[in-house]
């Protein structure tokens, strides 16, 4: 069931009847699910419900599961990732991902950022300088670490280090960034910091984000997915979600009553 | 009755340390004692002459600069092949039978005796390759031999740089290789000396696959190509020690204490590389 038919220029990713499987474990069954342009879709849901797996599924990073297999189908602009003729890398550019845990890379900060740049071609250090403060700004981060471009990153603390990744993919130039439970390690104030660079990136970029709380979800969802076990039991405006859900499901777990 | 467990502790703690002593004692003991017998020998002129009177005197200047070609020749035959073969099993190969039979070749090269080794280079590369007995052939049969250590400890240190790094390269956008060489290889580097450097050492104390390859009985002259014999320090140890009647014991010790020189001096360079890498990585 292709719907190429009824895709606006708004929709950024459709996924059809997507499904994910671990050897013989399903991890997905059968999403189907639109993300749109300029917003943010968060994706919540109890533990093991699947949401890191769709994240990863989105710029293909779930290819490096061992044992892993998609049925269904993704499609980014109205073109399918798993054709043949998709680059991966290239993908994996436009569709950046931050991780729950900070991994930097165990370079200098500046190096971390310029990664990503520098591994389709070299730019000028003048260009790279002003995308690393161009970055570093967006993720409110550069105040804290201008004077430290050249430190070793892993000297971070671990906001500034969450920071830093998200800094990093703004890097790629993406068009959609995915988070996986960006704030999980982080104190509130470094939360409030991270979540309000989300925001402004709304204007230029999709956003989609598995959040560490439900909380979290209504702040900053423009749209919000309830995933459980798997499947796809609620989504729609994250207001009308968290506020009148429709799936008895859904107002369980966000009264609190499971997960 | 029961034993206090602060008694046994102490017991158990005791032992351990003998163990741990004991491990000291021997390399202490051979070192001071190759120094006590070879120390008189030593000067500049041991290891600057070539050897004079059956042996009896002179130099070993021919044995070591043989020894220091066969291990340059070691080095660029093991390390290419020996960091390319882990790189391969590390980060590429899938779980098959290929794969598998690779690993077990590895592990049986490393149980193979040095002197089959020897033969097996005599047979390969002397005869049927027609290199003659030669520092190439003989550097050739000690990179063989030295494969398997420099495989098996560059692929331990590029398993233990985190998975995390290389999910964070293909996320960035970067290939596999792309990842390898920015990220992967230099934090592994210092394993990858470490294991090198063991190999080298081995290759550079081993008599028996040279016996065959290269190394020869007397030759007052240095080699001029990688098609010469050379003398090697040490076969040149054993000829001393075995073949040479009236043979002075203070130039078989101090030949002895030049090879030991020679190998703790690259455990030393490496580990002055290592600290070099660590330092200026400085994480």
């Amino acid at each position: 069931m292709i719907e190429t038919t009824t895709m606006t220029d708004q929709e950024k990713f459709i996924l059809n009847e997507v499904s994910f499987y671990y050897g013989d474990q399903a991890a997905l069954k059968q999403i189907n699910l639109r993300i749109y342009g300029n917003e943010i879709l968060a994706i919540f849901g109890p533990a093991m419900s699947g949401k890191s797996t769709l994240l990863r599924i989105l710029n293909r990073l779930s290819d490096l599961a061992t044992e892993g297999r998609l049925e269904g189908e993704v499609l980014l602009d109205a073109k399918n990732i798993h054709d043949p003729d998709v680059s991966v890398t290239q993908l994996r550019k436009r569709v950046g991902i931050v991780f729950a845990v900070p991994v930097p890379l165990p370079m200098s900060v500046w190096e971390n950022i310029t990664y990503g740049p520098l591994l389709s071609g070299n730019r000028s250090k003048g260009k790279l300088d002003e995308l690393v403060e161009r970055t570093l700004t967006a993720a409110a981060l550069w105040e804290e670490v201008k004077d430290r471009l050249h430190e070793p990153a892993t000297a971070l603390s671990g906001g500034q280090q969450q920071r830093l990744c998200l800094a990093r993919v703004l890097a790629l130039q993406p068009e959609v960034i995915l988070l996986d439970e960006p704030c999980s390690g982080l104190d509130p104030i470094s939360t409030m910091k991270v979540e309000k660079a989300l925001i402004a990136l709304k204007k230029d970029h999709s956003i989609v984000i598995v959040p560490h709380n439900v909380q979290q979800a209504s702040r900053i969802g423009d749209k919000a997915a309830f995933l459980l076990m798997g499947e796809l039991v609620e989504y729609g405006v994250a207001e009308e979600v968290f506020t009148r859900p429709r799936d008895q499901r859904t107002d369980d777990y966000i009264t609190g009553r499971f997960g | 009755m029961k034993i206090p467990r602060y008694t046994t502790q102490k017991i158990a703690f005791s032992l351990i340390v003998a163990a741990g002593i004991s491990v000291v004692i021997p390399l202490v003991l051979v070192i001071a004692y190759i120094i006590a017998q070879g120390m008189g020998a030593l000067g500049w002129e041991f290891i600057s002459a070539m050897p004079r009177n059956g042996m009896r005197e002179g130099g070993v200047l021919p044995a070591l600069v043989g020894t220091v070609w066969l291990t340059i020749g070691t080095a660029v035959t093991s390390i290419p092949l020996g960091v390319g073969a882990a790189v391969y099993l590390a980060e590429y190969a899938p779980d098959n039978p290929f794969t598998r039979t690779i690993r077990l070749a590895i592990i049986n090269l490393a149980g193979v005796p040095s002197v089959v080794y020897g033969l097996f280079g005599l047979g390969l590369f002397v005869i049927f390759l027609r290199f003659g007995m030669s520092i190439l052939a003989g550097s050739l049969t000690l990179g063989i031999m030295t494969l398997p250590v420099i495989i098996s400890t560059t692929e331990q240190a590029l398993l233990a740089v985190p998975q995390s790094f290389r999910v964070v390269n293909a996320s960035l956008g970067g290939t596999a290789w792309q990842g390898i060489r920015k990220v992967i290889l230099p934090q592994a580097l210092p394993g990858i000396m470490t294991g090198i450097i063991l190999g080298l050492e081995r290759a550079a104390g081993e008599t028996a696959p040279i016996l065959f390859t290269v190394a020869t009985f007397f030759l007052p002259r240095l080699p001029h190509s990688a098609f010469d014999q050379t003398m090697a320090l040490p076969y040149h140890l054993f000829v001393i020690s075995t073949q040479v009647p009236g043979m002075p014991i203070k130039i078989q010790y101090g030949t002895a204490l030049v090879l030991m020189v020679f190998v703790l001096g690259m455990n030393l360079l490496a580990t002055l590389i290592r600290r070099h890498y660590r330092r200026r990585r400085q994480w």
